[in-house]
């Protein structure tokens, strides 16, 4: 992966910055020895390293800002980081960047029930605001399976996602408002406790912008009330083709279930073998669907979705009768990651969508792939949203899998597009997608994408590197082509 | 072409992207600016547009494909709303985001789904539903450079660059002419019931709502209407129990047996004094009809009405200190979140005085319905900070460096 060419200058002055951050944020802010360093060196993608030129430890927003008028009054690159859990490479460092990481950041600041509604800084992980509502009933609903660690900061970056998207949306959907630091230093507020926009809705804008846009220093998002009574129903098929169709029959019914997952039979196995949590073995394709809310509307639509699958041929219809027995449906799923890491030495997660009716297409192209390329896949699937995780088994050991790995991968996420879907559903495309863009976007696309990072960070300080693969200074981005006479108003500042 | 202001430009049809494109190219280079335009339902939303030429994109129409069971529906962005709702309709599918439809029912509803998605409209179940925005999964579009470009896709889970698709909705055409549009579809819900429960004052209705959304019984829309609206309504029972003070009106939604149990569950946990109106479906959908359309709201020639978003929990006394105001008459839905206020047309209509308090609470005041003059004096869309405005700024001019699309819809020089 070619990053941009660090700056030598920049890195010689690294004593010089780490000291002009001292003053900011005093000693305990700033880490520039590189072996104090080394545990900022990756992300969740942990294929990729780099030391970076400093870390920047913040602990509220008037030090972010400062840290930022700083850096950009000075040149320095920033890559911001919460949690450290990105799968894309998000937060992965620069040589010549100081890395802020907002893990100081880490307080709940209000509970209002009355408005449904948390405050927190960055550094909060997604799990401790339901951890600090559920005493009273309440959840926060995306539920990204890194949750227990990673940071709310991060999941507004990555507008991070989870299993009950198709009912409950990702972050950008539960998100009503936050706290941002521009790279000039800045503090804008975008939205707060009441809904929608004002004007341009940035806080939309700022989702999922994998911090190339400015720096979240907290975050307001809505909590709802628990349901009632939550069912899974586990069904195995033995064919992908008959699951898929059923997923298809379920919605079209006019369910919307609050989890629909699906495994194919090398998941399941592993699954199986790891926490044993009664899977049939020899099905094609496993569905989990997990129906949620008032007692009375769960039962029938149980009892619905246990008539549908049985007349698309389920071999396998099992209810669940008690939370624990849910749970239990669930485990498997939820561990399905380090079950498939028992029977690898090595696997890589992919994280590309697709419309769903194309299930089957992508399943057979991708067997016909792990032919070709020599390499097992196993696959988990957010079946309601389309969402595919296919898992590539290989062994780093081996000279060349590695590398193998990726290009299948690759050719995974080129059909995702190439079905109509998209690169990544959920876990960003950070440096591990980046040169995939142009499969999706074309030129102008992502040129106009870049026009808008330029409205937010003229000099290309923040988290440059990632999601383009292609960096334009901004004052060519900005240029028009006009066929006859000038531009009107030459006064005016333009890009 | 339906001339919503007496304006006098020039139309410019086009008939096709190509002619789109054509046209915007020419834009550029002639520096036109362009008032952009389909039905014109929704043109009296905003500021007057200061520009040279109308452009008529209202030949850009037509659902270009519908799968009910992937949720998700593609058309040309002048597509009539009354063909998209009754397109989902027949398949047993709605827009989740209930928009206003500047009509009573979905035959006559006005305007294109791209007027819905540029505006950001949408109704009382906005609260649990999402807004129009959370619909919008992706679109193609030209911009102010004259360039093609697109955005999301039509799966509804995607982070592939950035959401572009949240930033078009709600810009009021200011950044970029969308011609296609990707959205997802949600199925109707096979039943449907409103309560009816009367207390005395906003504030008080608001406690109510508070319960019934603390409760399992996850109810899908609910308003704070006081007696002086309820008489205009024309449900029975709610027509006539002007008597009776405040009512919080919730709704339930879902599958028959479902709704019958969360009524009495949520009839249970209220523990009102006075036993609560329990409209059917056809009463229900009627009173939320008239919420969505602001119905309730006095018909007069001239009539201003802010809307206001504020938080939840705020909305009844925010209600209660609105109305207390000499001529000003209000409901909330939203939960308490969106306050419709009629006020006098006087003075800066009220500007000042509503934005003021407001602050109290957070939240933004936009001018929904006044006079082109007033819309003119009176800034529609709630003030900015510095900093913010620049950012606005900034942002327009990465798409629309000239300032040719719909110049001052949304703020003055932007």
């Amino acid at each position: 992966m070619q990053m941009p060419e660090p700056d030598r200058e920049m890195i010689a002055r690294r004593e010089d910055i780490a000291s002009g951050l001292r003053k900011i944020l005093g000693p305990k802010g700033v880490v520039a020895d590189p072996e104090a360093m080394s545990v900022f060196e990756s992300d969740g993608l942990n294929g990729y390293r780099q030391t970076p030129l400093a870390v920047a430890l913040p602990a509220n927003t008037a030090e972010v800002a400062a840290t930022l008028r700083y850096c950009n009054e000075n040149g320095i690159k920033i890559v911001p980081r919460g949690a450290g859990t990105s799968l894309s490479g998000g937060a992965l460092p620069l040589e010549d960047g100081v890395l802020l990481a907002l893990g100081r950041m880490n307080a709940i600041l209000e509970i209002d029930y009355d408005n449904r509604a948390v405050t927190a800084q960055p550094g909060v992980t997604n799990l401790a605001i339901t951890h600090a509502v559920e005493g009273k009933g309440f959840y926060y609903a995306p539920d990204p399976s890194s949750q227990i660690a990673c940071s709310i900061g991060g999941n507004v970056a990555e507008n991070s996602g989870g299993v009950h998207c198709l009912k409950y949306g990702l972050t950008t959907n539960n998100l009503l408002g936050i706290e941002l630091v521009t790279m000039d230093g800045e503090i804008l507020r975008l939205g707060g406790k009441h809904l929608d926009a004002g004007g341009y809705d940035l806080l939309g804008v700022m989702t999922g912008s994998e911090g190339l846009l400015g720096i979240v220093t907290e975050v307001t998002v809505r909590i709802l009330q628990k349901p009632a009574t939550r069912k899974a129903v586990l069904i195995g098929f033995d064919s992908a083709l008959s699951a898929g169709e059923a997923v298809g029959a379920i919605i079209a019914e006019g369910i919307i279930p609050a989890g629909m997952e699906m495994m194919d039979n090398p998941a399941i196995n592993a699954a199986e073998d790891f926490v044993s949590a009664g899977y049939p073995r020899d099905a094609d394709a496993l569905l989990i669907v997990e129906l949620d809310g008032p007692e009375a509307e769960v039962d029938i639509l149980t009892d619905r979705v246990a008539g549908i699958v049985r007349a698309r041929g389920a071999t396998t219809i099992r209810v669940s009768q008690t939370e624990e027995e849910r749970e239990l449906f669930w485990a498997g799923r939820k561990t399905a990651f380090p079950a498939i890491g028992r029977i690898s030495p090595d696997y890589l997660c992919m994280d590309g969508t697709i419309p769903r009716r194309q299930l089957p297409e992508m399943l057979s192209r991708m067997s016909r792939m792990s032919q070709q390329f020599g390499l097992r896949v196993a696959n988990v699937f957010h079946a309601g949203d389309g969402n595919l995780h296919p898992l590539i088994l290989f062994d780093a050991n081996t000279p060349g899998e590695l590398e193998r790995a990726e290009e299948f991968g690759a050719a995974i996420l080129k059909a995702c597009v190439e079905l109509g879907g998209v690169l990544t559903g959920e876990h960003g495309v950070g440096v591990e997608k980046r040169d995939l863009m142009g499969e999706m976007f074309s030129e102008d696309d992502l040129k106009q994408q870049q026009r808008l990072k330029c409205a937010f960070d003229p000099d290309h300080l923040l988290n440059p590197g990632k999601v383009f693969p292609v960096l334009h200074r901004c004052a060519e981005l900005g240029r028009l082509h006009v066929h006859h006479g000038q531009l009107p108003h030459p006064d005016l500042p333009r890009f | 072409m339906r001339r919503g202001q007496g304006s006098a430009a020039p139309v410019l049809a086009v008939v096709d992207v190509k002619e789109l494109k054509d046209a915007l190219a020419e834009t550029v280079a002639s520096r036109t600016r362009l008032e952009l335009c389909a039905k014109g339902s929704r043109r009296h939303l905003g500021r007057p547009v200061e520009a040279e030429k109308v452009l008529d994109i209202s030949a850009l129409n037509g659902i270009t494909n519908y799968e009910p069971d992937e949720l998700v529906l593609m058309a040309k962005a002048a597509t009539p709303l009354a063909e998209i709702l009754k397109t989902l309709d027949e398949a047993g599918q709605m827009l989740a985001f209930d928009p206003p439809l500047g009509a009573e029912t979905i035959d006559e509803a006005k305007g294109t789904i791209g007027g819905v998605l540029a505006t950001n409209l949408s109704g009382p179940r906005r609260m649990v539903a999402g807004a129009a925005r959370d619909y919008l999964l992706g679109f193609q579009a030209v911009s102010g450079r004259g360039e093609s470009f697109q955005s999301g896709s039509r799966v509804m889970k995607n982070v592939t660059g950035y959401d572009l698709s949240k930033l078009m909705a709600g810009s009021f055409g200011t950044l970029a002419v969308m011609h296609d549009i990707t959205i997802k579809t949600m199925p109707k819900p096979q039943d449907a019931s409103s309560l009816v429960c009367f207390t005395d004052t906003a504030a008080s209705a608001q406690k109510l709502i508070r319960d019934a959304f603390a409760s399992p019984y996850e109810p899908s829309s609910a308003a704070i209407v006081p007696a002086d609206l309820l008489i205009f309504s024309r449900v029975e029972g709610v027509r006539d129990a002007g008597e009776k003070g405040v009512a919080a009106i919730i709704r339930i939604e879902g599958f028959d047996i479902s709704v019958r149990d969360r009524v009495s569950g949520i009839t249970r946990v209220l523990d009102s004094p006075q036993q609560p109106l329990c409209l059917g479906g056809e009463d229900s959908d009627l009173l939320q009809m008239e919420l969505r359309e602001t119905l309730l709201l006095p018909r007069q020639t001239n009539r201003v009405i802010w809307k206001i978003s504020c938080p939840a929990a705020a909305g009844g006394v925010l209600l209660d200190r609105l109305t207390s105001r000499p001529n000003s008459l209000g409901y909330a839905d939203w939960g308490g979140g969106l306050i419709w206020l009629n006020h006098p047309e006087g003075g800066d209509a009220g500007a000042e005085i509503i934005r003021g308090m407001l602050s109290e609470y957070g939240g933004h005041a936009t001018l929904y319905e006044a006079s082109e003059n007033i819309r003119r004096l009176v800034p529609v869309f709630h003030p900015q900070p510095a900093a913010l405005h620049d950012l606005t700024r900034r942002v327009k001019a990465s798409f629309d460096p000239l300032g040719l699309l719909n110049p001052g819809r949304m703020y003055e020089g932007v």
